[in-house]
């Protein structure tokens, strides 16, 4: 993981050095020259991290069923990572309303995909509350 | 992916720049507008594409 750690802050840097000089003539390069770099950093973490993540689902389903348990946080976590993506592409470009709407879609989602969860939880008090 | 990916798009950059001052100068301003339009639309094209992988790489790994 160091050595990823390492070869994204290089990348980053890079990147920064490069849409400066090249958006002092150009702007527009500017914004493809940071799209670019953090689509690279991002996508190079992501693929370190998926081993620790088959490891967790391996342990999970040793349990038997409890998969479900983990698959519903990690879909949050996804989805909270592309909208902060694409968010924080919004915000450097100036444009925070963009990026609030992205925000709000996010938040719409995660909770889209938590209602049937709260709706067992409730269900299983209803249960327990004998109506 | 690669860190060859951004020096693509720097040097796509660079070079349309220098073709830009190239035509304004020799008088051709349609040409060098039409030069970085086309610059721009190339680089937008492989931007797209590497956001597709992203965002493609990220439903399968986190199973959306």
């Amino acid at each position: 993981m160091t050595a990823v750690l390492i070869k994204a802050l290089i990348v980053l840097v890079i990147t920064a050095g490069l849409s400066l000089t090249v958006g002092a003539q150009k702007p527009e390069y500017a914004f493809v020259l940071s799209l670019a770099g953090g689509i690279v950093v991002l996508l190079s973490v992501l693929d370190a991290v998926l081993p620790a993540f088959s490891q967790l689902k391996a342990v999970f389903s040793k349990a038997g069923g409890a998969v479900s348990f983990l698959s519903l946080p990690l879909k949050a976590l996804a989805i909270s990572y592309i909208t902060d993506f694409a968010a924080d592409t919004c915000r450097d470009f100036g444009q925070s309303s963009l990026a609030a709407k992205a925000e709000l879609a996010g938040k719409c989602a995660i909770f889209i995909l938590c209602v049937p969860s709260g709706v067992n939880v409730l269900e299983a008090a209803l249960k327990f509350a004998g109506l | 992916m690669d860190v060859n990916f951004i020096f693509k798009i720097a040097a796509i950059g660079i070079i349309v720049t220098v073709l830009n001052q190239l035509l304004i100068r020799s008088g051709r301003e349609d040409q060098a507008m039409l030069t970085s339009l086309a610059g721009l639309v190339v680089v937008l094209l492989m931007v797209v594409t590497a956001i597709a992988d992203l965002f493609s790489t990220i439903k399968g790994l986190f199973g959306l």
